[in-house]
This record gives structure tokens, sequence and C-alpha cells, in this order.
């Protein structure tokens, strides 16, 4: 395993040369003769040509290359002018106090590192440090602006020169952290590194308008204008759903009526709109549950109705405020008594945590997590059960968002521990989780081939490693092992991950949500719910 | 020498209170932020696994049990034993432990010198090895916390000295200040040793100085004496000007922010709050965001933008 050593002042230096070149000899190696001849895709000539990879030779923004001294000069000035607004009350009040405990207190003990798992992937390549950002943010703030100019900034905290060079490098940085906050959990002095991923995602966003074209024309601002990320528009939802209740009525015997749109029911149901196209048993699985435990509960077919996405949360305050309320104004209008939120991790953490303190007086709504919900209905004796009808090795990723950053950990367990008789925990477990390596946005992000692969073999490779720790006593290509994800983005993570190590032929491992497991175990389904390998 | 060594010792007790007050008086007075925290959240039931109250349906209309007492503790606990850089670094733990400790409790030795001087010069306290009960009590207590705090405070600084020097790593992430700090305090708990070595082993040279500081006359000390209370003052004086002012923000920043998970009850003071932040009017460029509209403008207007899919 090799590791470059990179300097924090080498980010403004040799603008033309990828700080690091990574090749896959260089990884962290992967247990169960998994991995070595995965591909790290390069740049193409062209891509190169256009856009900025000085960073590590890979491009997850496609950000175009100033075309004159006075275009880069221009956009330095931009960033510093988007550093100075992080740090005033009238533009960040939304994590102004967390950002600046974070740039003043950090011991530069470096014990953070380890907890990160690009960095320890990566074969500990300097750049992927948790610290390495920060620090490099947290010199331009000491030495560059008003608000946090020490006296002797090179003596206390040392120089860093602000140049393009070092605006570009720190852009793509800000998209080679999945936002975990694994690193924030090690911190006696509660810096969170994560946090100034969060803050610079923003700055690019909110000031130069940069980001990544999947989270923003793609994600948020087509959420907004059609009603969801995935560009699913009103009809092509409710198309979604007749198809949903055709499926329904095979496998319960007899017409079931999705409600959409039911004014006065307790609960909106808000799904990752990405469910219907890539997974629909997903949804399908819900209307089952919520249809035989005799759960009051509607769909919504209008904008911020249908979709429970908000990518928002990942890059941008304003878009993330906007969903929220669109959202909550839909249940509003239905009269629903509260929002429970499907199987995906950040739609939880947006919806029933950050969001919370944007509302005032009447625009708030109870909102909750599906989970303790789905553990009630399980144990409430509503529904029969057949454990041994999941007997078969079971592990639990737990989402970041649900688990680490919300504190939902036990209703999932609750539930595998009844229904599946080999569910395993993978280690670390719970609230120490790893991500799955497509958190904060990099599931559904595919600005280049050389993204797309580096966030399969070096984000997503720890969760790798877990999941064949987990089974590696069942592991070979004749077995069945499921992966349970409930999250939507974990999923797609997963689906791509399975892909490029060959998880599935070689080891026999598949990935589905919670629900599914639930439907799978039922008395009254006959059929086999889960379709092992047509996920 | 020992006008200067008063005025100077009165100089820097009021300087770090004010310069700490008006550094956490900068984060208290910040914006509640958004909601950010990190479970485990140790006032929560679920804490020994990392549960919350969301774990519950309907969680608004449970009853909440906040074990206020748990996260105190485990606050003086990450004071006390830096536990997770045990867990996490423990290399950098043997140096950094000792030296933490080396701090509270040569700031301990001191504010216990100070109180004993207050008992002598009111209530005419004898201390010393031959003294009353409580005298000696407080004698060999004394005696005690400056010894263990000039040692563990010398080992960690050499440690941390050496380590910053050695590790590449650390290194790369050290600033000149790093290193004159952690000389500079090796030179404080180093003076700690001479003072005691060579000029006051029982303390009461110490206690006399403090004496005269309470009484405004100052009282002559011996020269390795006068070294360590300059050098002390001027550590006081140092303190706040380096990134210790962790040891207080952290107080806030992990009730506020880490474990702040109280809910927008929908009224009173916190909605008042984020009332008054709504109105603020952010000056962001990017061009979703139409400069001059207050926050709660900008977020219920969605500006036309057309997406590729459209």
């Amino acid at each position: 395993m090799a590791k470059k050593h990179t300097k924090l002042t080498d980010i403004s230096k040799n603008p033309d040369k990828a700080l690091l070149e990574l090749s896959i000899d260089e990884l962290a190696p992967l247990p169960s003769g998994c991995g070595g001849s995965e591909v790290l895709t390069p740049l193409t000539e062209d891509q190169k040509k256009r856009w900025e990879y000085n960073l590590d030779g890979i491009s997850s923004l496609n950000l175009p290359r100033p075309e004159s001294k006075e275009e880069e000069d221009k956009l330095v000035r931009s960033f510093l002018n988007g550093v100075e607004k992080l740090l005033s009350k009238e533009n960040n009040w939304t994590f102004l106090m967390p950002l600046a405990h974070t740039l003043d207190s950090c011991g530069k003990c470096l014990a953070c590192s380890d907890a990160c798992p690009v960095f320890e992937s990566s074969g500990e390549q300097s750049i992927y440090r948790p610290t390495y950002r920060s620090e490099i943010l947290r010199r331009i703030v000491k030495n560059h602006t008003e608000y946090g100019k020490a006296m002797f900034p090179g003596f206390s905290e040392g120089n860093i020169e602000l140049n393009w060079a070092t605006v570009a490098r720190l852009a793509e940085l800000a998209f080679r952290c999945t936002i975990c906050r694994r690193c924030a959990q090690t911190c006696v002095r509660g810096v969170d590194n994560a946090l100034v991923t969060h803050e610079l995602r923003k700055l690019f966003s909110q000031e130069m308008g940069i980001t990544a074209e999947a989270l923003h024309e793609k994600g948020t601002v087509q959420q907004l204008n059609v009603g969801a990320s995935t560009g699913v528009n009103k009809m092509a939802f409710l198309d979604n759903i007749e198809f949903l209740e055709e499926e329904l009525e095979e496998k319960l015997g007899r017409p079931v009526k999705i409600p959409v749109d039911k004014e006065g029911a307790d609960i909106l149901l808000l799904h990752n709109s990405g469910e219907f196209l890539s997974w629909p048993l997903n949804p399908l699985a819900f209307s089952i549950i919520f249809e035989l435990a005799g759960i009051n509960y509607t769909l919504s077919s209008e904008l911020g109705g249908y979709e429970g996405t908000n990518y928002g949360l990942w890059y941008d305050d304003l878009q993330l405020a906007r969903i929220v309320i669109q959202q909550t104004q839909t249940a509003h209008k239905l009269g629903v008594k509260k929002i429970v939120v499907g199987e995906c991790g950040h739609a939880h953490k947006a919806m029933v945590v950050i969001a919370d303190r944007l509302f005032t007086g009447d625009t708030i709504i109870p909102r909750e997590s599906c989970f303790p919900l789905l553990e009630e209905i399980v144990f409430s004796g509503k529904i029969k059960f057949d454990p041994s009808k999941n007997d078969f090795p079971v592990t639990l990723h737990d989402p970041c968002n649900v688990v680490r950053l919300m504190g939902i950990v036990e209703p999932q367990r609750k539930i595998l521990r009844y229904l599946a008789p080999q569910f395993r925990e993978m280690s670390p477990e719970g609230v120490n989780n790893y991500c799955c390596g497509g958190g904060s946005g990099f599931a559904i992000m595919s600005p280049s081939q050389a993204f797309v692969d580096w966030k399969k073999a070096v984000s997503g490779r720890k969760k790798v490693e877990q999941v064949l720790e987990a089974f590696k006593d069942d592991i070979g290509p004749d077995t069945k092992n499921l992966l349970c994800a409930p999250c939507s983005n974990c999923k797609g993570q997963f689906r791509d991950l399975i892909e490029y190590y060959d998880l599935e032929d070689k080891y026999g491992i598949y990935y589905d949500g919670l629900v599914e497991l639930i439907v799978n175990a039922m008395v009254d389904i006959e059929e086999p719910y889960l379709e092992w390998g047509e996920m | 020498m020992e006008y200067f060594s008063l005025i100077l010792t009165y100089f820097a007790y009021v300087f770090i209170v004010v310069v700490y007050t008006i550094k956490v008086r900068k984060y208290v007075k910040m914006p509640q932020s958004l909601r950010w925290e990190l479970y485990p959240v140790p006032h929560e039931e679920g804490y020994k696994y990392g549960g919350s109250y969301f774990e519950q349906v309907d969680w608004w209309k449970k009853p909440r049990h906040k074990n206020t007492g748990r996260s105190i503790l485990n606050l003086v606990g990450k004071y006390l034993f830096m536990g997770s850089y045990y867990e996490k670094n423990r290399s950098y733990w043997y140096g950094l432990y000792p030296w933490h400790m080396g701090f509270i409790l040569i700031i301990l030795f001191d504010v216990l010198i100070g109180l004993e001087a207050i008992f002598m010069t009111l209530f005419g306290l004898e201390i010393s090895a031959s003294a009353g009960a409580f005298g000696r009590f407080l004698y060999y207590v004394t005696l005690i916390l400056g010894l263990a705090s000039f040692t563990l405070g010398t080992i960690g600084s050499v440690i941390l000295l050496l380590q910053r020097i050695v590790d590449r790593d650390l290194r790369e992430y050290s600033t000149p200040q790093n290193f004159i700090n952690y000389f500079f305090f090796l030179v404080m708990f180093l003076s700690g040793w001479t003072a005691w070595i060579f000029d006051d082993p029982t303390f009461a040279g110490f206690r006399e100085f403090w004496v005269g500081i309470i009484t405004f006359q100052p009282l002559h000390v011996e020269p390795w004496e006068w070294f360590h209370i300059v050098v002390f003052a001027a550590f006081l004086i140092y303190l706040p000007l380096t990134r210790s002012t962790h040891y207080i923000s952290k107080l806030v920043y992990f009730f506020r922010i880490t474990w702040g998970d109280t809910p927008n009850p929908g009224e009173g003071k916190m909605v008042e709050r984020i009332s008054e932040y709504l109105n603020y009017r952010p000056g962001w460029s990017a061009p979703h965001y139409q400069n001059g509209n207050t926050w709660a403008e900008l977020a219920t207007r969605i500006p036309e933008e057309k997406s590729d899919k459209e």
C-alpha cells in the first residue's frame, strides 16, 4: 500500500498537474480475494482539455478551465467573497456557529483520519485526510478574510497562497467526502470536518453557482419545477401508481386502491421517487404492509408530494428550504396529521431533523421515520409472519443519515432479529457504521466515468470490506446472502458496488430494502417476494 | 521586581477572564444554527447504543426523558480522560494526556494556593506539615498537585514536541506557534520544578506571594520562584490567544450542536429566533438567489429555472 505525502501548501502549486494520481494497487486490500482487478478509468484527453482535474485526475464537477488570468482572478475574488459570506450571520445563520467552532478549535492531532473510509480505502492519501480541506479553508480564513484574520497568520495558522489552483482543487475536494461525519464522532473538541465539506459546497453553489449538475439542475431545480429529481412528473407518477395497483392485486389476490391525494388521511407517506423507477417492489411493499395493517395513509401526486429527496441537504441551504416548504405545504393542503418518510436516508435527515428549525408557527407539521411505524406494525399482530421464509444470511447496512445523524438504530434491528433467522451485524455497526460510499449525492452523480469509478473503488471500498466480512462464512457463487439497505441512495450505491466487484456472481451477495424482507416473510403472500438477482 | 510580578499577575488574571469572556460571548451570541446533532447523544434514553427519541412512533406526543447529568458527566469525561484519543490515536494520547492534565493541575494548584492565602489572611490558618489537620491536609494536597502538574506537564510537552518534530504528518499540520507553544509550556512546567527544588520546597513562598496579591502588598520572593510566577502569568496571558478557547467553546458547542436535539415546539423563543433569522437578507451571488429578499421570501419563492429534462 502506497501513501503519497502531499503538503498543504501544494494545493496552490503546479496548477496543470494533479496532486495525486491514484492507482488500484495503492488502495487498501479487500478480504476473500475480492478486488485487485477494478478499473479506474482516467479522464479522456478531451475532458482534460475542458475540465479542471488537478486534484486527483478526476472530475466530479466538470469545472470548466478559465480562459484567461482575468477570469481566474475574478473567480478567486468570488470565492473569497463566498468565504466572507460563510462567516456572516445574515448569509449563513444556518451553520455559522458550528463552522466557527470548527475553524477555531482544531488541535491538528489527526485522530480523525483513521475514522474516514475514504482516507483509509485510498491507501491513506494525504489529500483525502478529513483535515486536509478543513486546514486549507482555515488558513484561507485566517490569512485572507476580514472576519477571522489572525494577527500573525503565518505564525499561528500557517500560510496558504490563494489562487485559482487552490480554489479549483478545493471545489473538487468538496466532492471527495460523503459527509458521513464519522470523523466528527472521534473529535473530543467537537471539530466537524464533514461540516467543512458541507459549507464549501454551499459556498461554491450559493456564491459561484458551481455544483454537481446531478444535485442542482437535474436535482433540486428539477424537483421544484417538475416534481421529482428523477424527472417524473405528475402523469408519470400516476402511471406508476396504476402499475403498482396491478401488482398489488396480483400479490394480494384482490383489487386494492393505493390512496393518492386522499384528504384528511393520518399519514402522508413520502417516498424517494427513485424507488418507483428502480425498485418498485419497495413502494409496493409499503402499500401491502399499510393495507394489511389498516393504516390510514395517502400518497400525493402534487408538487412536493411524491418526492422525498432533498439534495439541498448536501450543497445549498436555500434549495433545501424551498423543497422542505414545498413538501410540507402539500401535507398541509391534504390535511394529514403527519408526514412519514419512506426508506430514504437523506430524506429522513432533511425533512425530520435539518428542516426543524426552518418552521415557524403554523408551518410546522409532525414528521417521522417509517422505521418505528414498521416496527409497531410488525409486532402488532395485525399481520402474520413466517420468519422461516427469510431463512438465509442477512446483514444490515445503517444509512448514516438515519442512524448516526438521527439515532434511529433499534426499530429496524428488532424487525430483522424477528423476521430474519440468520441476521448478523456488520462490524462496526449502528452509529459507528461506515458509509456506503454513495452518501452526500455520490450515488446519483455520474459526471465522468473517472468519478463513477472512484466512488466505487475508493469511497465504497470500506463498505464492501464490511459486507464481505459479515458474510464470510457463507459466501460463494451458489449462495444467497442479503444485504438489507433501507435507503434509496445506499441501494443505488450497492447496485453499482455489486456490479463493480462482481459480488453477486462470485460471492452470492444481493441487496434489498427492509420492507421487501418484511413482505417476503408474510404468511398471506404465498409467492416469494424477493426477486434475487433481478433487483 | 516584586512589584512587576504582582502587577503582572493582576493583569494576567484580568486579561484571561476578559478575553475568554469576549471569545465565549461571540459563540453564545451567534444565531442558533439548524440542527446538526450527532449520535450517540448522552442525554437520550437510548444513549448506550446511540438511540434517540425518533425511535418512537408519534415521538412529539411522548414525554422526553432527558438525562442532562449524563451529558455533563460525558463532557467531564472528555475533559479528564480524553478517551476518544486513547481509542483512536493512542500514541498521541501518551503525550497529550499528561500535557492536558499538567494544565488542569497547575491551574488547580494556583487556585488552591490563592485560596490558602485567603485562609491565611482572613483566619490566620497555618499551612504546613506540622500544622493542624486541615492545614496539614491543604499542605500535602498542594504539594501533590504542584509536583504532579510539573511532572505531567513536562513529560507531555516533551513528548508532543518530539512527536510534532518526528512524525511527518503531524509536522505538516503544525505551525510555528505549535512548536513555540510546546517549548514555552515546557519552560513553564520546568520553572515550577526549579522553583520547588532551589527556592521553595514547601510552596510557602507561593502562599506568601498570594498573601501579597490579596493584601496589595508585594512580598519578597526568591529568584527561581519569581521566574516561575512571571512565566505562569505570561502563560495566563498567552492562553486565550491560542486555540485553548475550545476548553470553553466546546461546552457551548456540544450542548447546542452535537447534542442539540431539542425539537422545535412551534412557539416560544425558538420560533421568535427563527423568525428573526428568516428576516435576514442574504447577499449570495448565485443566480438562484435574488438579492434584496429575505430568507423567508427566497425560500417560499421558486425561481423559474429550467432544467434540462423539462
